[in-house]
């Protein structure tokens, strides 16, 4: 098992990034081609769908991260990129639950005038992009330390 | 050899399993919850946006093995890991070519009656979670062929 979490970490954070591209290049653009009030009965269908690959992707990125720098202690360059990795999720989870959560909730309940959602959905795309560099960048990191990894 | 073509291959191939798990995770099961008719008319609606992103991701996943596979002439151990990574997108090619994309034309032009939709749904998702595992093994391999470019 332990052999295989650096695998799962790094096939998990690549495969966040696509989940993050449906969202964002997908839906998203689609959502902010809509009447504001017509987005937000959109999104209450379709956010939910979501839901299940983005939690049953991001678990084992997450899981799999922690273990890695758990189990590099004391290899001072390896570790600091599963660290950099973590953290690059950790800050993910961090945006998701602060903004994207409650707004999405909002959505749901339509609970935003139409100049409301307007503005809020800009941000929550604006923010879903900051996510998606950050998973990206969490990826490059997590495939720097990969490597060496492997060969302990 | 260079580690960035690797590289690439690694979280293009991730991503496109991150997509495909998206669209199987999310979309395919509510997909299936539906009355055929209704799934038809909700396929033509949700579907292109799955689109964009797959296109992205899976065309440079499969043009990396493949250039990854001609590149490692002459190294065999390589070569055999990049040549299963191009197997598993060529399966995953192959399959969306010759099943998905006419059957979803079909879907989005609600050309089948309520019987048939309701079995090619069946076909399409089965087919979908062969080409999510042959993806899901590609990334595997590439990440394999991506330490041993590094480590030989």
């Amino acid at each position: 098992m332990k052999k295989a979490l650096p695998y799962i970490s790094v096939i998990a954070i690549a495969a966040f990034v696509g989940n993050l591209l449906v969202i964002g290049l997908g839906f998203g653009l689609y959502w902010q081609s809509l009447d504001p009030v017509v987005f937000m009965q959109q999104f209450a269908v379709q956010f939910p769908l979501l839901l299940p690959p983005t939690m049953g992707i991001l678990l084992p990125a997450l899981i799999a991260t922690i273990a890695m720098v758990v189990s590099t202690k004391g290899q001072v360059t390896v570790r600091r990129n599963w660290i950099i990795a973590l953290v690059g999720l950790l800050i993910v989870c961090t945006i998701t639950s602060v903004y994207h959560l409650p707004t999405n909730f909002g959505f749901m309940e339509s609970r935003y005038t139409a100049e409301e959602a307007t503005r809020k959905l800009d941000l929550w795309m604006l923010l879903h992009w900051v996510r998606t560099a950050v998973t990206l960048v969490s990826a490059v990191y997590a495939l720097k330390a990969f490597q060496p990894s492997t060969n302990a | 050899m260079s580690k960035n073509l690797p590289a690439i291959a690694v979280f293009t191939i991730s991503g496109s399993f991150g997509i495909l798990l998206a669209m199987g995770l999310g979309f395919g099961i509510f997909w299936k919850t539906l009355d055929p008719t209704r799934f038809m008319e909700v396929f033509g609606a949700e579907f292109p946006y799955f689109i964009l992103p797959t296109v992205l991701m899976l065309l440079p996943a499969l043009v990396s093995t493949i250039v990854l596979f001609v590149r490692s002439k002459g190294r065999p151990e390589l070569r055999k890991l990049w040549s299963y990574a191009m197997i598993g997108m060529i399966v995953a090619f192959t399959l969306t070519n010759v099943y998905h994309l006419p059957v979803n034309l079909g879907f989005m032009e609600m050309k089948y009656t309520a019987e048939e939709a309701a079995s090619k749904l069946d076909l399409w998702l089965i087919l979908h979670w062969v080409r999510a595992a042959a993806v899901g093994a590609a990334a595997f391999f590439a990440l394999k062929g991506f330490r041993h470019s590094l480590t030989h």
